[in-house]
């Protein structure tokens, strides 16, 4: 596979770091391809899957004699299929993602989501991407190519915070053109209700799909900042309450806290995975559940 | 509710109360806004915190507004008049203190009298007075005094005659005080006060029912609030009355328990040089009599004085009596020549123990006599019925004209009667003791007085058993005529149907004839018991002596307990001379002399009504309607001058602005 055009959200620091990974969810997958992949499928290749009792019509080559001298019975050897990986990733670009500074949440998730992109395709496997808002904003079907990667980047350099989160609504309206399962990788600040998304998860959850949930929060969404009086303004909403912050604090720290632990029970009696990240850590720890 | 502001220039101030409101409402700062990713957790927390948040900005403000308020009105500086009923200090104002100086402000209550605790209340209400005002001041005791002879403006000198005031020993007459405090306020000009200064003692103030003009305000202040418990020496009585040289007589002194709760107490009676002492158990609220026995060897006056174990009343305590001893009983004679008069006379005579008289026809004085002897008359005089009194011993001999007859006091008597002689139906008779154990025939019980009943009578009179009114047969003769019948009224009234004469009888020979005699005349003094002879009076009053001979002044004395002399006035009047005691007595013994002689006694001793300590709720003394209580004198100025508020007004700010900060510590922890 040839370099990557130089991009905003892929940098070839991060790349040179890719080197050494290879991207592997542990779900098993369907593929068209013969990717690196462990297909359900029983077919003929280097890898021996398991055995079978020999019935009347069955291809005679596939007979194991060395079990027929043991046994005096007459089995076949299976082999397994190796397909290709289709990555699905969500991205939401809803108004709450432009908070944080010096580098916002879509920025710090927009690097994270070129870098996934690219080891995806790296591996010869398909990614898709779906930038979200209170629906669906834009979509870039499953592709493996290198133009494929590009047009997902300059994707991401024209993305920009929209509106509400609807991450429900999103997912519903994408199940359709989701035609093969594979991960779903959903990177978004959740600032949305857990039940609706999980809601909305289970139809891919029952195809078979391998689901990461990524958070990324800024430091001050976990901890508010002490700013005594102060108005805080809605990004999404425009909603503005005033209040001060050192009386809330205390208890906003406990009520996020508590959102994000049950996000993370819920994933969990799922089997989704869940990860949380701030941005003031390396995007780079949120592949580790990803790669090998 | 009446309030005033001594500095009401500064209303304008009470603008600053609404200063927390506006702050409450106006100093809403306007923060700096801050983006945020999503206010949802921030509205969650708010509106669960916000049912806690809202009630706790209330209470604060509630408290900064009350704070702000309690400032300014520091600075308003409110006066509170609890009512209008008093004069303000503006206006001018009569006041007329009547403060109880009777017997029981005597009464000690913790550390001071009842009495000076009112003259502190009554120095009380003069200090709320300005020199434009009038006041007096009238003493309640005996006779009622006021200070000055009419409204005064002199009022320190009203305030020295209550400091040097002292209580008396004298019962009070509330009604004539009353009257002559309205008396000196009927003429005032301007607003009348009365306030009467009391214990509202129950004896004296529950027979008050004096009406006072409505113009006139009555203020009733209760002095001595408590139910002291007092025992008392309440009458000393000897029996019998007037008791004989050598003989013994009783001296029975009454003592009396106005408490709830029975107590022991010790009675000590001096009798001349004598003590004696004795314990009696008094029962709650009740009474008991302490006896003492005294023989006076000599005639003449006997002073006794009998004392209580001191309490918490002393005066009380202790009381007074003389006993008038005489040599000898008096006997009063009607003239007679019937023969068993004569034996009577002769026979009296013999006793020695009684001086007999016989006055002139119209010369019936026998309320002293302690024997009227009336032989041969067919009925008792008019004047003698009127004169019986307890302990006195009539002895009627109606002779032979009596035909019966029923007095006209007492109604007793004989309805129908005739005279009999020997010779005639019923012969000679003999006598039988008909009550055996009568007091007459105690003597001949033993037998060494012979019999009674002895003797043989020719002669009589005749009447049956049922024909005697009212009466008791003690002897009769031995057809039932009765001999000798007694009736008990005012005094002992014995019907002698025992004729002495010659041809009548043997019985005047006989030896039982004087002791039988004797012991009839004698019966009285046993239900003779009494007040002892002498005049009892009361501090406050002014004995007077009726002089029964014209006198010189010089040759009267007035001596006093602790025998000095003391001043009196000589009346001489149509109806006959006096001699009065110019002062009011005190408690003690006091003495009419004449020529260097005391001839006559006074014993001042405790008035018993103002023993009983109880005292009357204010509600409940009937000074007309428009009269009320208050607790005390520094009341009345607080009612006059009204309660500067503003001391109270700071404490409430400080307790504010501390309850503020204690709010606030819970505002922080929540």
């Amino acid at each position: 596979m040839t370099e990557p055009r130089r991009f905003k959200y892929l940098r070839p620091e991060d790349i040179r770091r890719l080197a050494g990974m290879r991207f592997a969810p542990e779900a098993m997958v369907e593929g068209l391809l013969a990717g690196r992949h462990r297909s359900p499928m029983a077919g003929s290749s280097i890898e021996f899957r398991d055995y079978r009792q020999y019935v009347p019509g069955d291809d005679r080559a596939l007979v194991d004699w060395r079990v027929y001298a043991r046994t005096d019975r007459y089995y076949l050897r299976t082999y397994e299929q190796e397909t290709n990986l289709e990555c699905h990733v969500f991205l939401d670009s809803s108004a709450s993602m432009g908070f944080g500074a010096p580098q916002s949440k879509l920025e710090y998730a927009s690097y994270f989501v070129a870098t996934l992109c690219y080891l995806v395709i790296r591996n010869t496997d398909r990614v898709s991407l779906v930038l979200f808002d209170e629906g669906m904003r834009a979509f870039h079907a499953a592709g493996s190519t290198s133009t494929h990667l590009g047009n997902l980047m300059q994707a991401l350099e024209e993305n920009r915070p929209g509106s509400r989160t609807r991450l429900a609504d999103a997912l519903q309206r994408a199940y359709p053109l989701l035609k093969r399962r594979g991960s779903l990788v959903i990177v978004s600040d959740f600032m949305d209700d857990p039940a609706a998304i999980f809601g909305a998860l289970s139809p891919f959850l029952h195809r078979g799909f391998r689901i990461h949930l990524f958070h990324i929060l800024d430091p001050l969404e976990l901890e508010l900042p002490d700013r005594g009086l102060a108005t805080f303004v809605d990004m999404e909403s425009g909603q503005r309450v005033a209040t001060h912050t050192d009386r809330i604090r205390s208890a906003y720290r406990d009520a996020m806290q508590g959102h994000v632990a049950g996000l993370r029970e819920l994933a969990a009696r799922r089997n989704v995975g869940y990860r949380l990240a701030t941005t003031d850590a390396h995007y780079f720890s949120l592949f580790d559940p990803l790669v090998r | 509710m009446n309030l005033l502001f001594s500095n009401a220039v500064l209303w304008p101030l009470v603008a600053l109360v609404a200063l927390p409101v506006l702050v409450h409402l106006l100093a809403r700062a306007r923060p700096a806004a801050y983006r945020f990713s999503s206010v949802e957790l921030i509205l969650r927390i708010l509106r669960q915190t916000a049912r806690i948040k809202k009630p706790q900005d209330w209470i604060l403000l509630v408290l900064r507004t009350l704070f702000a308020a309690a400032v300014v009105l520091v600075f308003l500086q409110p006066v509170y008049f609890p009512s209008r009923r008093l004069a303000s200090p503006l206006e001018r104002k009569n006041v007329v203190v009547v403060i109880d100086a009777t017997a029981s402000m005597g009464c000690l209550e913790g550390s001071q009298t009842r009495f000076a605790a009112a003259c502190a209340e009554g120095a009380d209400i003069l200090s709320g007075l300005t020199a434009r005002d009038t006041a007096n001041i009238v003493w309640l005791k005996a006779e009622p005094e006021s200070v000055f002879p009419d409204m005064g403006v002199n009022l320190g000198f009203l305030r020295d005659a209550l400091r040097q005031a002292r209580v008396t020993q004298e019962a009070g007459d509330v009604a004539m005080a009353l009257r002559l405090a309205v008396q000196m306020l009927s003429p005032a000009e301007g607003r009348k006060e009365l306030y009467l200064v009391s214990d509202f003692q129950k004896t004296a103030w529950s027979r008050v029912d004096e009406a006072v003009p409505p113009s006139v305000e009555v203020m009733r202040v209760p002095v001595g609030r408590e139910e002291a418990p007092n025992g008392a020496l309440t009458d000393i009585l000897l029996e019998p009355r007037v008791p004989l040289a050598g003989e013994e007589f009783a001296i029975h002194c009454r003592v009396q328990n106005f408490g709830p709760q029975p107590t022991r107490r010790s009675v000590f009676c001096s009798v001349g040089e004598s003590r004696q002492s004795q314990d009696v158990l008094i029962p709650a609220w009740g009474e008991t009599t302490a006896s003492f026995r005294h023989r006076a060897s000599t005639p003449g006056p006997v002073t006794i004085r009998a004392v209580l174990n001191e309490d918490r009343f002393t005066g009380d305590d202790t009381r007074w009596a003389v006993a008038s001893v005489r040599g000898t009983l008096h006997a009063v004679a009607a003239p007679t020549a019937d023969p068993t008069g004569k034996l009577w006379l002769r026979a009296v005579e013999a006793l020695g123990c009684f001086t007999v008289t016989q006055p002139g026809s119209n010369e019936w004085r026998t309320a002293e006599a302690d024997a009227v002897l009336l032989p041969g008359l067919p009925e008792i005089p008019g004047s003698v019925q009127g004169a019986l009194r307890e302990g006195q011993v009539v002895l009627w001999w109606p002779g032979p004209d009596f035909t019966g007859g029923v007095t006209r006091v007492g109604g007793f008597g004989v309805e129908g009667a005739h005279w009999e002689t020997a010779g005639g139906r019923s012969g000679v008779r003999a006598l039988k003791v008909t009550a055996a154990e009568d007091e007459v025939f105690r003597l001949f019980r033993d037998g060494d007085h012979g019999n009674p009943a002895g003797g043989s009578f020719q002669a009589r009179l005749v009447f049956p058993p049922d024909a005697v009114r009212g009466g008791e047969v003690l002897m009769a003769y031995d057809d039932g005529v009765p001999a000798l019948v007694r009736f008990r009224g005012q005094g002992l009234v014995y019907l002698w149907n025992l004729p002495l004469g010659t041809g009548q009888s043997d019985f005047a020979g006989r030896m039982e004839f004087i002791p039988l005699l004797a012991e009839i005349l004698m019966t009285g003094r046993a239900a003779d018991s009494g007040r002892a002879a002498g005049e009892e009076t009361v501090p406050g009053r002014r004995p007077v002596w009726v002089l029964d001979r014209d006198a010189m002044e010089s040759d009267i004395a007035w001596h006093g307990p602790d025998d000095a002399a003391l001043p009196f006035l000589l009346e001489r009047g149509v109806q006959g001379n006096r001699a009065v005691a110019r002062d009011p007595v005190a408690l003690g013994l006091y003495q009419w002399q004449y020529g260097g002689r005391t001839v006559r006694y006074a014993a001042a001793n405790f008035p018993v009504v103002e023993s009983d300590l109880r005292t009357l709720p204010p509600e409940d003394v009937r000074t007309g309607v428009n009269a009320v209580s208050l607790s005390d004198g520094a009341r009345v100025r607080a009612m006059r001058e009204g309660v500067p508020l503003w001391p109270y007004l700071l404490m409430a700010a400080l307790a504010l602005v501390m309850v503020e900060g204690v709010t606030l510590l819970w505002v922080e922890r929540t």
